[in-house]
């Protein structure tokens, strides 16, 4: 009977020291760095790559060579491209594959005023989108799995692009963020949520949480400079931009 | 006359060899191809068609002409 209860002790003691150790992590190092990579699903269906299928293939490869970094601290965060990433920069499948795989964007996250600039770049321009981070963009559904060691949940979203004749679409789109990681952050626009967003599914590729490095000496600085304008702005500039150069 | 030149830039293009440098061919060789890698890149992920067109169509210009 008591080496039952003893053992029953021991478990309560495992678990409150492994809580109070997390709570502690956290308080003391409530800012770093995650690092995110691009994964294809092993059973995605590609379409037809036709006769350019090696510059394709090039670009799939460069993709999987690219680094995006969070770097995050109580009031928010900066995602972009890691800066000093080993990669060829005049590569034709890097280049394309930064344009492709939203690697050209960055975006600045205050979670503590609610609202987060979007750094888009047009023909070497960049300008900044501010929007606010609105709770009713994600659906929050109770499916969960583990990734990387973290219970993460899965939330639905919703991302507007253009399309090809400057049409607007909107894409499916999900993260899967970690109550666990008591972050309000994520990559690209996947923030707001309570946990940190470490894998966010896009069209055809994720965006994987990769390692993170916790710094207490770090602290987030807006890094975005391009001509603030609204989204609407920013649409009419782009068509404007794109059909003087759009051969006849 | 035309129709064989485009026909020739175009092949050559295809098979990533430098085709012959005409003023014709530098849209319509490029074009091509600019539209070939935009389409997949569109339909595969979503990705913004026009950006990718332009900077296909760059980096081909760069490459070919």
């Amino acid at each position: 009977m008591k080496s039952i209860i003893d053992r029953h002790m021991s478990r309560y003691r495992i678990a409150f020291i492994l809580i109070f150790s997390f709570q502690f992590l956290f308080s003391q190092a409530e800012s770093g760095t995650g690092i995110y990579r691009i994964v294809f699903p092993e059973d995605s269906q590609m379409p037809r790559m036709g006769v350019y299928k090696d510059d394709i293939k090039n670009i799939l490869k460069k993709a999987k060579s690219l680094r995006f970094q969070l770097v995050f601290d109580q009031t928010g965060s900066m995602f972009s491209l890691v800066k000093d990433l080993q990669i060829d920069e005049n590569d034709f499948g890097v280049k394309m594959a930064t344009v492709i795989f939203g690697a050209d964007k960055a975006y600045y996250t205050n979670i503590v005023e609610g609202y987060f600039i979007e750094e888009k770049q047009i023909f070497d321009k960049a300008f900044s989108i501010v929007k606010h981070i609105d709770k009713e963009n994600w659906e929050l559904t109770p499916e969960k799995k583990v990734i990387n060691g973290h219970e993460c949940y899965k939330a639905t979203g919703k991302r507007t692009l253009t399309g090809k004749s400057f049409n607007k679409k909107t894409l499916d789109i999900v993260a899967w963020y970690c109550p666990e990681i008591p972050l309000k952050l994520g990559p690209f626009e996947a923030v707001g949520l309570p946990g940190l967003v470490v894998q966010l599914d896009l069209k055809g590729h994720s965006v994987l949480l990769d390692h993170m490095e916790w710094d207490k000496n770090i602290s987030v600085e807006n890094d975005i400079s391009g001509e603030i304008v609204s989204e609407k702005e920013f649409d009419s500039i782009f068509k404007k931009m794109v059909k003087v150069r759009m051969p006849n | 006359m035309v129709a064989f030149v485009f026909f020739v830039g175009i092949t050559n293009a295809k098979k990533g060899e430098q085709p012959n440098n005409l003023s014709f061919e530098e849209f319509t060789v490029c074009g091509d191809y600019a539209t070939a890698i935009a389409t997949f890149a569109q339909l595969a992920f979503e990705a913004n068609y026009d950006v990718a067109w332009f900077n296909a169509y760059g980096e081909c210009i760069e490459k070919y002409y």
